[in-house]
């Protein structure tokens, strides 16, 4: 069994953060590591400080409150609930962080970040035009105009009301 | 930058599988990254204009297979609900589904063919939805995950066909209340190796020496008669077939 109860993440550009176990448990990569004895050192982790931290954030946030979950705190779970909207939000303008979370929440296997961060990307999608999402997200039109007929013809009833 | 678009494939099926599969295909036109992706969602949520779109055209057999993920386990969810319930459609097929509790469905009005392919299909919603198919002649349930008590009744049901999920744990059939039962398949092995003599047990409270043609299989005899020995169910295939 490992020693301690911390464990030690190095970002891309080489900060350490230090937190519980029990918060990071909540990654899959990091509990397999964990239960595999590999987790005493540091672990080398390719996602930059920035969005490592915003990870651990979320995690402790979560942790908290599952572990609050039987308590009647009013006051707290508006606290929980006010930082969730709020990651919600800063989340949602700022594309950098947005898909450097997807990314690093798909690495760490972390499934309820991966979901809440997926739901937050389908909310921008949501209700747009096709050439609104390619304008949201810089998405450059490859086809050519016959190709994109032809894409269009493939599925009529969809983008006919 | 176009950040998205380089995201890996499981997290873009993620995200079309949030919104509504009309909004996913419309995604299929931004570029050639996204053409296919939508067509991996694991969710399709069949809004109104979908089925409506079929049904505005009298259509009389829907045909659903969702076969189409290289993920093996892939399963989509299919709702019956009210928009399906309409007085064309005859036949409905649906394949690798998840089987949703029927919704604010007041009945089908003219169905008579129902098969559903490896589907996730539980007890109580393959009893649900019986009971909303009164018109049901012919019913084939082949293996679909999760039955664990399987009831199959219908007042007009003619054809019944029923295959086995290889599976490990105990699947009770009972063939109840089927006055009008002519045909039917029950295989309850799939050649796999996991089951054992206990795992099937099966209850036909109807007499089925009016049904003709039964089909069943070695291991249906065998839980007919337990001791039932694969040497003697060779010759007793082979006396019926001489006979």
């Amino acid at each position: 069994m490992a020693t301690t109860s911390t464990v030690k993440l190095r970002s891309g550009d080489n900060e350490v953060f230090e937190v519980e176990k029990q918060v990071m448990i909540q990654s899959g990569t990091i509990r397999n590591m964990i239960e595999d004895d590999a987790a005493d050192g540091e672990i080398p982790l390719q996602i930059s400080s920035r969005n490592l931290a915003k990870v651990v954030e979320w995690c402790k946030c979560m942790q908290h409150r599952d572990r609050n979950n039987n308590n009647d705190n009013k006051e707290e779970e508006e606290e929980e609930e006010e930082w969730e909207k709020k990651f919600d939000e800063e989340v949602s303008e700022d594309k950098d962080l947005h898909f450097g979370l997807l990314l690093a929440a798909n690495y760490l296997e972390i499934p309820a970040l991966l979901h809440r961060l997926c739901q937050l990307a389908a909310d921008i999608v949501k209700g747009k035009t096709p050439e609104e999402i390619r304008r949201t997200f810089n998405i450059k039109k490859d086809f050519t105009p016959e190709e994109e007929e032809a894409v269009m013809d493939e599925h009529g009833w969809a983008f006919h009301d | 930058m176009d950040r998205i678009s380089e995201l890996p494939h499981e997290i873009l099926h993620q995200v079309l599988s949030s919104i509504t599969t009309k909004s996913a295909i419309h995604t299929s036109i931004l570029s050639k990254r996204w053409q296919h992706l939508w067509k991996f969602t694991s969710t399709v949520h069949f809004s109104p204009s979908l089925v409506e779109f079929a049904l505005a055209h009298h259509v009389q057999v829907l045909v659903l297979n969702f076969k189409t993920s290289p993920l093996p386990d892939t399963a989509f969810d299919f709702t019956f609900s009210s928009y399906i319930n309409n007085r064309s459609l005859k036949q409905i097929s649906l394949g690798c589904a998840n089987i949703n509790p029927p919704l604010g469905c007041q009945g089908f009005a003219s169905l008579k063919s129902l098969g559903l392919w490896r589907c996730k299909l539980t007890d109580e919603i393959t009893r649900e939805t019986l009971l909303k198919c009164e018109l049901l002649e012919s019913l084939i349930i082949d293996k679909c995950r999760e039955l664990k008590h399987v009831k199959i009744f219908g007042p007009r049901l003619k054809h019944v066909t029923f295959v086995r999920r290889p599976q490990r744990y105990t699947l009770f059939i009972c063939l109840v209340h089927l006055p009008c039962l002519a045909e039917a398949n029950l295989f309850l092995d799939s050649s796999d190796n996991v089951i054992g003599i206990d795992v099937v047990k099966a209850l036909l409270d109807e007499k089925l020496s009016h049904v003709e043609p039964l089909g069943v299989d070695y291991w249906f005899l065998r839980v007919m008669i337990p001791n039932l020995s694969f040497l003697s169910f060779f010759f007793l295939t082979l006396f019926l077939m001489l006979w």
